[in-house]
């Protein structure tokens, strides 16, 4: 019965239960996109906040807070901090607030840094929300509609299975060669010869299984000429979408004119 | 038969992702202090043409961003290395040490420039990691902005693409032959080894 409905799950479209999950890919990134281009336009870190704001909320509506939060606040709470510091420790500038030695901490530089440390989160917010309302098997789908080659789909996908596959062989590789004799440990220099040792079998091993990948893929008709079919597809865009993608562009295209004018 | 080489590079690219991701991390691993994270680009770049270059350091760049949201605004510096090294590993650098040195300075004087281009005209002269600091602290000892932005980026790439050339130099001399003949630069090397 289950084997069943995992089967049957296939010859729909397939749908999660959230609407906003149910977007078409490439109208996910253009929202998302739209939104980030919000802040090159208003020079005020409070607009920057408000997006990712904004941000956080759709990542709740499309219940996918849990997934969301964690990796933002990692990237986030690294980044932006970062970015605020450099600028407030060191950026040049005449009202001087506190100086000792190269430290040289001026009003501009902490505007500075809010300001850019604001975009980076907007930057994370759109990268981290598109990792996890899209999935890259339907991202390459909706490219290959709109006419990308089915390559590209192919090399996307592998590339993303090929770094778990290798990350996972690198671990097998560094064991083998440290019972081998090679260390891994010490000063630089050792340190440094321990790389290529490491590295070259990984990537030689790659080399030649893709040799092999490609009689296998040949044989099952990967450069054929004629139209692929998908086992996994996505449902045609409906017109409520387009039409809600559109007003949102709009809407932030208006937006933007009337931050630029004022 | 075209059709076949053009498979063999739909698998290598990628692999120049992954391994551009993984030799970043065996580098950390190692506590290494170099990125050494642009090694597929070299290699591929190089024995499979500036083309197949470009499409790694694109693909390395989208996928690193996740983890890694600054490296999205040098995309381009991304494409460049690939660009170089294919173009460079054609007019027959890459098939001896001396000529990989060079190679790997020329790369990284270029994209050294574009990176610190990127950097000031994007990021107020800021490096977006290490490098930032390090501009930070010229700055702040009186440099001005856009010489700092040079000295910090320039410096850095320098030290790391001559050993990322070096490496893929060796991975590209322990390739059999038998591959590198279904590659579009593989006739470079294999009439620099016969010598």
């Amino acid at each position: 019965m289950m084997d069943e409905t995992f089967i049957n799950s296939y010859r729909s479209p397939q749908l999660s239960k959230n609407w906003l999950l149910n977007l078409n890919p490439l109208n996910k990134i253009n929202i998302y996109i739209a939104l980030g281009l919000i802040t090159l336009f208003f020079q005020h870190w409070q607009v920057n906040v408000v997006i990712t704001l904004v941000f956080i909320l759709l990542a709740v509506a499309a219940g996918c807070f849990k997934s969301f939060i964690g990796p933002f606040l990692k990237l986030g709470l690294v980044i932006g901090p970062f970015f605020f510091i450099v600028r407030a420790i060191f950026w040049p500038g005449e009202n001087m607030i506190f100086n000792y030695g190269i430290i040289n901490i001026t009003q501009e530089g902490i505007d500075l840094g809010i300001q850019y440390a604001t975009i980076m989160l907007v930057v994370c917010g759109i990268l981290v929300l598109c990792t996890v309302t899209i999935k890259a098997e339907d991202l390459t789908y909706s490219l290959e509609k709109i006419g990308v080659p089915h390559n590209v789909s192919f090399m996307i996908l592998s590339s993303l299975q090929l770094i778990i596959d290798l990350k996972d062989k690198t671990k097998v590789i560094m064991d083998s060669q440290r019972s081998r004799g090679i260390e891994t440990e010490g000063n630089v220099f050792v340190r440094i010869k321990a790389f290529v040792p490491v590295l070259s079998p990984l990537f030689l091993g790659a080399i030649s299984g893709a040799e092999e990948k490609t009689i296998a893929m040949d044989a099952r008709a990967f450069s054929s000429a004629n139209p692929n079919t998908h086992l996994r597809f996505l449902r045609p865009t409906p017109a409520l979408e387009k039409i809600l993608v559109i007003l949102v562009d709009i809407l932030i295209l208006g937006l933007i004119i009337l931050g630029v004018v004022l | 038969m075209k059709n076949r080489n053009m498979g063999l590079l739909i698998f290598l690219i990628p692999i120049g992702v992954a391994v551009n991701f993984v030799g970043g991390q065996i580098a950390v691993l190692l506590k290494l202090p170099l990125f050494l994270d642009t090694i597929g680009t070299f290699t591929i770049g190089a024995i499979a043409g500036p083309f197949a270059g470009i499409l790694v350091g694109l693909l390395t760049c989208l996928s690193i961003s996740i983890t890694n949201p600054q490296s999205l605004f040098y995309v381009i510096n991304f494409m460049l290395m690939g660009l170089l090294a294919g173009y460079l590993a054609k007019k027959g650098f890459f098939t001896t040490v001396p000529k990989t040195i060079g190679a790997g300075a020329i790369m990284g004087l270029i994209v050294g420039i574009s990176g610190s281009l990127i950097s000031y005209f994007l990021f107020n002269g800021f490096g977006v990691s290490g490098t930032g600091v390090l501009g930070g602290i010229l700055m702040g000892s009186g440099v001005p902005v856009w010489a700092s932005a040079f000295i910090s980026n320039m410096s850095v790439d320098i030290i790391d693409k001559v050993p990322t050339a070096l490496v893929a130099y060796l991975i590209i001399r322990n390739i059999p032959q038998k591959t590198l003949v279904k590659l579009p630069n593989g006739n470079v090397f294999l009439n620099a080894y016969k010598k």
